[in-house]
């Protein structure tokens, strides 16, 4: 999935404004998809591709702005760069602190654009990745019976064998074949990794 | 003596005075000697020594004015500069009136004479202080206006300075696209052709500013269109969604292209400001221009704004009213004297839902020749 081509969406009212970004962001082969307003944009169904905006301030209907708040509003971290015809530190600051990656007035450097258009993307890619990763474990653990859980609960605790037998009132060999088996259906290589797996587990329950 | 000229140097004394032509004698009051700073003791009051005291500049047609009114037996009336014994430089009213004999000669001249400096000194602050709101109200229009033209020029430069840098980078690599280049480089020659357009749309608004207004047929679709071209960066800060109605084919009407651009800048920025505080709510700003069967072409501006409140729309027109705290108050009051010179109508209704509307009518260029 991460090695799938990512896109750069750009939204701009000015016509020249997009095909010239599109132009610029083409000469470093980068898929690049335009919108001329924010509600266009919403419109679209994204690909599940690394995905950065380029995003005009000001626009009728729904500023850039508007558009951050929207996105955030329905938890779609999508890394945002800015552009805007004037220098305004105010919007500047607001945006930055919404999670914006720049914030650039236009005209900008063609390189410092290009390079937040790379960072961007790299943020969205590890984004997804860890979204996938955080998944896969999670398909993983719901295969796990009731008493494994609690197992590798127990374990994740850095308990001994000897006090989960204790605790559940099974016996020792028990508890080793349950590990074994969590061990498989987690696809963990070794111990360490697994309460590494246990712990992502527990911040994203 | 020296009391009663520090007196009337500060003005606001008023003199009479009585001339006898046939005796070629004068009778000045105590006041008239003060205003003309002469000592009674030692002058003898004539008509040269009031005249005498007009300034240079003026006191040949003064005279001849008043020798033509006595030849008339009219009333005489002027207002002019007088230079005291004192050397002190006054402003002087002078009214006269004759008085005839039974057989219809004058028999003498009634008159009066009034130290109007201070008076004239007011009138003149109140004129200065009126050309300068005059001035700061165009200050805040061309503030707007200037935001709104730098956008507009720094839009396209900014693709221009895009497109040039993807040229460059076309051309810079391994294997240099030619093609790609080509585009890039028809693209920044399209974008600065429309920078330069801004420019010269500016450049007419500012040479028109201090020439007589010219009359021409105008097609008032092209002045609209013209006006958003110019204040598109506003509209789009603003947030409003412009809805244009702009009839086909109307007739032209007669009038300056400068002027009514400022009539419905005006009225577009009036209704931009009304709806700044909308918030939530939608703010549609509707400008039109349809034929008008009576009155030639009508010119309408709708928003969706805090509209006018109860005050009646007539006041909104007046001058130096005005319900925002940024404005002078003179834009409406303008506009209101464009129209009107244009031989037009402008007024105001409130809207049954949200906001005003603002329309102007503008006779048919065949009809106001006419």
């Amino acid at each position: 999935m991460t090695r799938m081509k990512p896109v750069v969406l750009v939204v701009d009212d000015d016509r020249a404004m997009r095909e010239a970004l599109a132009n610029l962001l083409e000469t470093i082969e980068l898929r690049v998809r335009c919108f001329a307003s924010a509600q266009e944009f919403l419109r679209f169904r994204r690909p599940d591709v690394p995905t950065c905006l380029v995003l005009d301030v000001r626009m009728a209907g729904l500023s850039g702005l508007d558009l951050q708040r929207e996105l955030a509003a329905h938890g779609e971290a999508v890394p945002i760069i800015f552009l805007t015809a004037y220098g305004d530190i105010h919007m500047a600051v607001e945006a930055m602190k919404a999670g914006a990656v720049e914030f650039l007035s236009k005209p900008f450097r063609d390189q410092e654009l290009l390079d937040a258009i790379r960072r961007g993307l790299e943020r969205d890619r590890e984004t997804r990745l860890r979204r996938a990763t955080t998944a896969a474990l999670r398909k993983s653990y719901d295969k796990l019976s009731i008493r494994e859980r609690e197992v590798m609960s127990r374990l994740a605790k850095g308990r001994l064998n000897k006090q989960i037998a204790a605790e559940f009132g099974i016996s020792e060999a028990t508890v080793k074949a349950h590990r074994r088996h969590i061990m498989e259906k987690m696809s963990a290589a070794t111990f360490a990794e697994l309460v590494l797996m246990a712990e992502r587990l527990h911040e994203t329950v | 003596m020296a009391m009663t000229m520090t007196d009337s140097s500060n003005g606001g004394w008023t003199g009479t005075w009585v001339w006898y032509p046939a005796e070629h004698e004068m009778f000045w009051s105590r006041a008239t000697f003060r205003i003309l700073t002469r000592d009674p003791r030692k002058t003898t009051p004539s008509l040269r020594i009031l005249f005498g005291a007009i300034h240079r500049s003026e006191r040949r047609l003064i005279q001849l004015a008043f020798r033509n009114a006595v030849r008339k037996k009219q009333d005489f009336e002027q207002q002019y500069a007088i230079v005291g014994a004192d050397g002190v430089r006054r402003h002087i009213h002078c009214a006269a009136s004759p008085v005839l004999t039974d057989s219809g000669a004058v028999s003498e001249y009634v008159g009066c004479i009034s130290d109007v400096t201070a008076r004239r000194a007011a009138e003149e602050s109140a004129r200065r202080a009126q050309s300068e709101l005059v001035r700061v109200s165009r200050v805040f229009t061309m503030g707007a206006l200037t935001a709104s033209i730098a956008h507009e020029v720094n839009q396209p430069l900014a693709a221009v300075i895009t497109n040039g840098n993807a040229a460059l980078r076309w051309l810079r690599s391994t294997t240099p696209r030619l093609d790609k280049a080509r585009k890039s480089l028809a693209a920044i020659v399209r974008d600065a052709e429309r920078a330069s357009e801004v420019i010269g749309r500016v450049r007419g608004l500012a040479s028109n500013g201090g020439t007589l207004p010219e009359r021409e047929p105008l097609d008032v679709c092209s002045v609209v269109r013209e006006v958003i071209a110019l204040i598109r960066g506003e509209l789009r800060e603003s947030g409003a969604v412009l809805r244009l109605r702009l009839g086909e084919n109307l007739p032209p009407v007669l009038g300056d292209f400068v002027q009514l651009q400022q009539v419905i800048l005006n009225l577009i920025i009036n209704g931009i400001e009304a709806m700044s505080s909308n918030g939530d709510r939608a703010k549609e700003l509707t400008i039109a221009a349809q034929r008008d069967r009576e009155r030639g072409v009508c010119v309408t501006v709708r928003d969706s704004g805090i509209g006018i409140g109860a005050r009646s729309p007539e006041q909104l027109f007046e001058p130096f009213y005005t319900t925002k705290c940024a404005g002078i108050g003179l834009g409406l009051a303008l506009s209101r004297t464009i129209v009107e010179m244009h031989g037009g109508r402008i007024w105001a209704t409130k809207n049954p839902r949200r906001g005003a509307t603002f329309q102007f009518t503008l006779p048919l260029a065949r009809e106001s020749r006419s």
